[in-house]
C-alpha cells in the first residue's frame, strides 16, 4: 500500500496529467481499499452502547433559566421605559446610516436597464469599427452591428446592451405593421441581440425561415414580422432597429430600438 | 509516546475526559449514514485544491493578450487575464490542470453528496425533534453549495460561464420593488461590469466558504450533542445509540471513505475533462455558442427558465418580468416548503415526541410520496434544462420535448407519488402481516451466529 | 489472518503494475498524439478545367447532362428551373452544386425533406462533371466553388469562427439543434472545400456569407481553424463527447457518487447486519 503512494507520486511530476490523475487517484483508492479490508476484516466488530437522554433539561432548570434571562431584562429596563426607546432610537438611526456605504457599490439603476446608444443618424458598425454598407450584406446573410462611436475595449459595457443582429431577407417576405413600413430597405432588418427572456445574445440566425434563435433557452423570433415571438419562454418582441440607407449605401439607423433591450426590469423605462 | 500526549493535553485542557467519552462514542454503522461524512470530505478537499488554485488565479478581467503554446487558436488573442490565467494554470503549470479539474469534479460531487444526503434525512425522518434545527442548517448549507460552485464556475470568464452570469443578471433585474437596486449593487454597474469579478472572488473563495465552514462545524456539533439516530432493529430503543466505537473502528471506516472519495476525485481530475474553457473561448457579451447549460445543481433552474410560462404583468412604468416566475417565485417556494416541512409534517401527522429512532420510508407514506414528489418536480426541472441535447439525440424538435416537459412537470410528480403511496402501504401491510403472525415466520440461525428472520417453510 | 493480508498486497500489487502499464501506454502516445496544431491541407486545385489529358471539358458537360437528365431531371426541371418537387438552380452556384453533391445531401429520397450527409452517390470525376454541366446552364451565377490558401492564422480563424459559426454548430463545432427539428450538422465530418462552400452558399437554413461578408483570407483561417477542430485538445483526458456540463454532472453522479457508495456499502452495514453483532 505504501508502495503505490511512492510510485504515484513519483509519477506525479512527469507531466501528463491522465497519468498524475491514475496515479494519485489509485494511490489515495488503494489506500482506501486497505483500510476497507482492514476494517471490516481485521479490526474487532464489537459494538458499544450509549444512553440516550431527552435534551430538556428539568422543569426546575428551565424555569430558573428563562427566569434569569427576564430578571436582566428587568433589570436593565425597569421602569426607564423611555431611556430605552431613546437608545433604541440610536442604534436604529446607526442601523440606517451604516447603509448608507451600501449606496458605493454600484451606480442607481435609474436610467440603465434597457436602454441603448442608437440614434437616428447613427452609422451601423461591425466590432472592428468599419462602416456597413449594403453591398456588403447579401441576402441570407447575417452580422453583428453597434452604433458607430460605442465600439471598443473601453465601451463592453455599452456594447452589450446596442448589439444589434443585421440579417437581410428578401424584401417581399416581410409583413410589417404600417408604422414600420420603411424600417426595411432592401430587405435589411436589424433587431437588438439581447433576447427579451434573459438577455442572451441571439445569435443563431435561420435563413430560409427568416427566424432568429437564442441558444440559451430556445426563444424564437420572426424577422420578418418584426421580431414577434414565435416560440420559447421570451414574452416580448425583440426591439427593431429602422434602417436607412444613404445614397452611398452606408446603412444608418433611422431611429431608436422600438422597445426595451433586454429582459423586463420592475422599473421600466418608457419606449 | 501517545500517553505522554494525552498526559500533555490534559495537563493543559483538562481533555482526558473528553477524550474517554468521545473514542467510546457509539456511532451507528448503517452505510447511508455516511453520505454526510462524503459531503464533509469533499468540503475539506475542496478548500485544500481550492487554496492551491489561489495562487496562480488572477480575479481580474483587466484586458492582457494570451501567449501560450497550450492553445494555438487562441494565441495573440485579447482576453481578460482571469481567462488567461486559468489557461496558464492549465497548461503551464504542472499539475495545475489536475487539482483543477479535480476541484470542479469536487463541486459536483460535493453538491452531489449533500442532495443525496438530504434525501435520506428526509425520508428517514432524521429531521424530526429534537433536529430540526440541522435540518434547517443542512439545507442552508446545500444552498450555499450552490452558490460557491456558481460564482466558482464563473471566475474563469469565458463565454459558457459568461452567458449564465448575464442570466443571474436579468434574475435580479427581475426581483420586484427592489430588483433593479440589488442587481446594480452587486454587480456595481451594468453588465458586464469590470468590478464584479473581484466581487464574485471574494464571494467565492472568503464570504462562502467561511460561512460553510461555519455552519458545517455548527452542524456536526449538534450532531455530536445530540447523537445519531438510528435505525429501528434488535436491542434499538429510543433510549440508546448502538453502534460502533469512534476509535478505532469507526474512524479506520470513515478514513478509508476520506481516501475513496480524494481518490476518486483525483482519478476524475487527471482522466475525465471538465470544462474545458480553452474550447468555450473567453466571453463576449454578443457572443453564445450552443448548447449552453450550467453545472448540473443550478440545471433544474436552467430547466425550469426553459419551461417557464410566458407571464409578464405590465403596470405603470413597472412590470414583473417573465422570469420572475420561473426564476424567483418557484425556488422560493420550493425551498421555503422544504425549510418549513418539518413544521408542515407535524401540522399533519400531530407529534411533538423525541424521536431517537429512525422510520423507514415506507412507515411513512405522506412523507415518502411528499418526498418523491419534490425529487421528481425537481429532476424533471434538472432533465428539462438539456432538452436541446436531448432533442438532437432522439431527433426531435426542441420546442416539442419542451411541451411534453411542461405538462409532465405539473403531472408526474402527483403520479409518482401516488405510486410511492401505494407502495407504502403495500410494504406497510407486508411486515403488519409478519408482526401478527409470527408462528409462520421463524428465527434461523446462520453459520457466524446471528439470527434472521424468514418465512417458514415446511410444518416442523 | 494471512489471506487478509494477501488480499490488501494484491491491490497494492494490482496498482503498482497498473499505473506502471499505464505510464507506458501513455509514454507511447505522447510520442505519436498529434498535437494540436494542425497544419492546414494544402487546398485541393480548383475542379474548373484541370489539364488532363482524358475528357475535355465539353466532354465532361456531356456527361453531366446525361447524369442530370438521369438523376436531378424529375424534381429540379429540364431547364434547371425547377418543379413542383424541387427548388429552381438557377443562380444556385457551382458551390452548392459541388457541396451538395459530394457530402451525400443530393440526390434525395423525398422531396423537400431535411437533406442528411452520408457518402455521395456519385464518384469524384461524375460530381465534377455535373458541377461543370450546372455551372455552364444557369447555375453559374451564383456562389463559386471557393478557391482556398493554406493559412496558418488559427487565431482570426477562431474569431470569425466565434462571431458567425458557433451559435449553432458549438464551440467545438460538434453541432446542436437550430430549432424546429433542424440540426446545425458537426464540422468535422466536412472537407475543408465543404466547410468554404457552405460558408458560400449556405445551405439548408444556414445564412450564407460571401466575399464582402467574411474576405477570402479571413475563410481560409476559418477553414484552417475548422480543420484544427477535428483534434480538439483534450489534455484534461476523456471529453465525454463535448457534453459540457451535462455530461460533467452524470459522471459526477455514476463515477463520484457511485464509487463512494460503493465504499460506503462495503464499510458500513446494512439493515439486517446491524442486528447481528454482539456489545463489547
Amino acid at each position: 500500500m505504501a508502495g503505490s503512494v511512492a510510485f504515484a507520486a513519483a509519477f506525479s511530476l512527469g507531466g501528463e496529467n491522465q497519468i498524475e490523475g491514475i496515479g494519485l487517484g489509485l494511490a489515495f483508492l488503494g489506500l482506501s481499499a486497505a483500510l476497507v479490508v482492514w476494517s471490516t476484516q481485521l479490526l474487532p466488530q464489537t459494538k458499544v452502547e450509549d444512553p440516550q437522554h431527552p435534551l430538556a433539561s428539568s422543569a426546575a432548570e428551565r424555569a430558573d433559566a428563562a427566569a434569569r434571562l427576564e430578571d436582566g431584562i428587568d433589570t436593565v429596563i425597569g421602569r426607564r421605559t423611555w431611556l430605552v426607546r431613546l437608545a433604541g432610537t440610536a442604534v436604529a438611526f446607526l442601523g440606517a446610516a451604516a447603509l448608507f456605504p451600501i449606496r458605493s457599490w454600484g451606480p442607481s439603476p435609474r436610467g440603465r436597464a434597457g436602454v441603448s446608444d442608437w440614434k437616428a443618424g447613427r452609422r451601423l458598425v461591425r466590432e472592428d469599427g468599419s462602416v456597413v454598407r449594403a453591398g456588403d450584406l447579401e441576402i441570407g446573410s447575417a452580422l453583428t452591428v453597434f452604433p458607430e462611436g460605442e465600439v471598443g475595449p473601453d465601451k463592453l459595457i455599452n456594447m452589450a446592451n446596442d448589439a444589434v443582429m443585421l440579417v437581410r431577407a428578401e424584401p417581399a417576405a416581410f409583413e410589417l405593421p404600417s408604422a414600420r413600413a420603411s424600417w426595411t430597405p432592401q430587405g435589411f432588418a436589424g433587431f437588438s441581440k439581447v433576447c427579451t427572456h434573459a438577455g442572451c445574445p441571439v445569435a443563431l440566425y435561420r435563413a430560409a425561415d427568416q427566424q432568429l434563435m437564442c441558444p440559451c433557452h430556445q426563444s424564437t423570433f420572426d424577422v420578418t414580422k418584426g421580431g414577434t415571438v414565435v416560440f420559447g419562454p421570451a414574452n416580448r418582441s425583440l426591439p427593431q432597429l429602422p434602417i436607412a440607407i444613404d445614397a452611398d449605401g452606408t446603412l444608418r439607423a433611422a431611429g431608436p430600438l422600438s422597445g426595451f433591450v433586454g429582459p423586463d426590469t420592475w422599473n421600466e423605462s418608457t419606449g | 509516546m501517545i500517553r505522554k500526549l494525552v498526559l500533555a493535553l490534559d495537563d493543559r485542557l483538562g481533555a482526558a475526559p473528553f477524550l474517554r467519552h468521545a473514542l467510546q462514542k457509539a456511532f451507528p454503522d448503517h452505510w447511508s449514514f455516511m453520505l454526510g461524512e462524503v459531503a464533509a470530505y469533499c468540503f475539506i478537499f475542496i478548500l485544500l485544491s481550492g487554496t492551491y488554485l489561489t495562487f496562480f488565479f488572477h480575479p481580474s478581467v483587466q484586458q492582457v493578450v494570451y501567449h501560450g503554446a497550450g492553445v494555438p487558436s487562441l494565441d495573440g488573442r485579447v482576453v481578460s487575464d482571469a481567462y488567461a490565467s486559468v489557461l496558464d494554470l492549465s497548461f503551464q503549470t504542472q499539475a495545475g490542470l489536475l487539482i483543477r479539474q479535480a476541484h470542479h469534479w469536487c463541486a459536483n460531487l460535493f453538491a452531489a453528496a449533500v442532495v443525496v444526503h438530504m434525501a435520506r434525512i428526509f425520508f428517514t425522518g432524521a429531521f424530526r425533534k429534537p433536529r430540526e434545527i440541522n435540518w434547517l442548517i443542512g439545507l442552508t448549507l446545500l444552498l450555499l453549495v450552490m452558490a460557491d460552485g456558481f460564482t466558482g464556475y464563473s471566475l474563469p470568464d469565458d463565454a459558457l460561464s459568461g452567458a449564465g452570469l448575464r442570466i443571474a443578471y436579468s434574475i435580479a433585474l427581475g426581483i420586484p420593488f427592489l430588483g433593479d437596486w440589488i442587481a446594480y449593487l452587486v454587480f456595481g454597474n451594468s453588465f458586464p461590469s469590470p468590478q464584479f469579478e473581484g466581487r464574485l472572488y471574494a464571494m467565492h473563495i472568503l464570504f462562502i466558504p467561511l460561512a460553510l465552514a461555519g455552519l458545517i462545524t455548527l452542524h456536526v456539533m449538534i450532531l455530536w450533542h445530540q447523537k445519531h439516530t438510528q435505525f429501528p432493529g434488535p436491542g434499538k430503543r429510543e433510549d440508546n445509540v448502538r453502534g460502533s466505537p469512534l476509535w478505532p473502528t469507526y474512524a479506520v471506516r470513515s478514513t478509508a471513505l476520506m481516501l475513496a472519495t480524494f481518490g476518486i476525485l483525483l482519478f476524475l481530475g487527471g482522466v475525465v475533462e471538465i470544462n474545458p474553457i480553452w474550447h468555450y473561448g473567453p466571453y463576449d457579451p454578443w457572443t453564445v455558442a450552443s448548447p449552453a447549460q450550467p453545472d448540473w445543481y443550478v440545471g433544474w433552474l436552467d430547466g425550469s427558465l426553459r419551461l417557464g410560462p410566458r407571464w409578464a404583468i405590465y403596470f405603470g412604468h413597472h412590470a414583473i418580468s417573465t422570469l420572475f416566475w420561473p426564476g424567483i417565485a418557484l425556488p422560493l417556494t420550493f425551498f421555503a416548503l422544504l425549510y418549513a416541512w418539518p413544521w408542515i409534517e407535524r401540522r399533519l401527522q400531530p407529534d411533538d415526541r423525541y424521536h431517537q429512532l429512525l422510520q423507514f420510508p415506507w412507515q411513512n407514506p405522506l412523507r415518502t410520496s411528499f418526498g418523491v414528489a419534490a425529487l421528481s418536480f425537481a429532476g424533471i426541472l434538472l432533465l428539462a434544462g438539456s432538452d436541446d441535447i436531448q432533442a438532437r439525440l432522439l431527433s426531435v424538435p426542441v420546442q416539442s420535448l419542451a411541451w411534453v416537459y411542461r405538462v409532465a412537470l405539473w403531472t408526474l410528480p402527483w403520479v409518482f407519488a401516488a405510486l410511492a403511496w401505494r407502495i407504502c402501504v403495500e410494504l406497510q401491510a407486508r411486515h403488519a402481516y409478519a408482526d401478527e403472525h409470527p408462528e409462520r415466520f421463524v428465527l434461523v440461525r446462520s453459520a457466524e451466529g446471528g439470527y434472521e428472520e424468514g418465512p417458514r417453510l415446511s410444518t416442523e | 489472518m494471512r489471506p487478509r493480508v494477501a488480499f490488501a498486497a494484491a491491490v497494492a500489487a494490482a496498482s503498482l503494475l497498473f499505473a506502471c502499464g499505464v505510464e507506458r501506454a501513455a509514454a507511447q502516445s505522447a510520442q505519436d498524439r498529434p498535437g494540436s496544431v494542425m497544419s492546414p491541407q494544402p487546398a485541393s486545385p480548383p475542379r474548373e478545367p484541370a489539364p488532363k489529358s482524358g475528357p475535355t471539358r465539353a466532354d465532361k458537360i456531356k456527361l453531366g447532362g446525361e447524369l442530370y437528365a438521369t438523376h436531378c431531371i424529375s424534381c429540379h426541371g429540364p431547364d434547371l428551373r425547377g418543379s413542383a418537387d424541387g427548388p429552381s438552380l438557377i443562380a444556385a452556384g457551382t458551390a452548392a452544386a459541388d457541396f451538395m453533391l459530394s457530402t451525400g445531401r443530393m440526390p434525395i429520397e423525398v422531396p423537400y425533406t431535411e437533406e442528411q450527409p452520408g457518402p455521395p452517390s456519385f464518384p469524384a470525376d461524375q460530381i465534377q462533371a455535373l458541377v461543370l454541366f450546372l455551372g455552364s446552364h444557369g447555375a453559374g451565377s451564383g456562389p463559386a466553388i471557393p478557391v482556398l490558401s493554406p493559412s496558418h492564422d488559427l487565431t482570426r480563424g477562431r474569431v470569425v469562427f466565434e462571431e458567425n459559426c458557433q451559435a449553432c454548430h458549438g464551440a467545438t463545432g460538434n453541432g446542436a439543434v437550430a430549432g424546429f427539428g433542424w440540426i446545425a450538422p458537426p464540422l468535422p465530418i466536412a472537407t475543408d472545400e465543404q466547410v468554404a462552400e457552405a460558408v458560400r452558399f449556405g445551405p439548408g437554413i444556414m445564412p450564407r456569407f460571401d466575399a464582402h461578408a467574411i474576405p477570402q483570407r479571413d475563410l481560409d483561417a476559418l477553414v484552417a481553424y475548422v480543420h484544427a477542430l477535428r483534434t480538439p485538445a483534450d489534455p484534461g483526458g476523456w471529453s465525454i463527447e463535448a457534453a459540457g456540463p451535462v455530461g460533467e454532472g452524470l459522471i459526477a453522479f455514476a463515477i463520484g457518487l457511485g464509487t463512494t457508495l460503493l465504499v460506503m456499502r462495503l464499510v458500513g452495514e446494512g439493515t439486517r447486519e446491524e442486528g447481528r453483532s454482539e456489545l463489547s
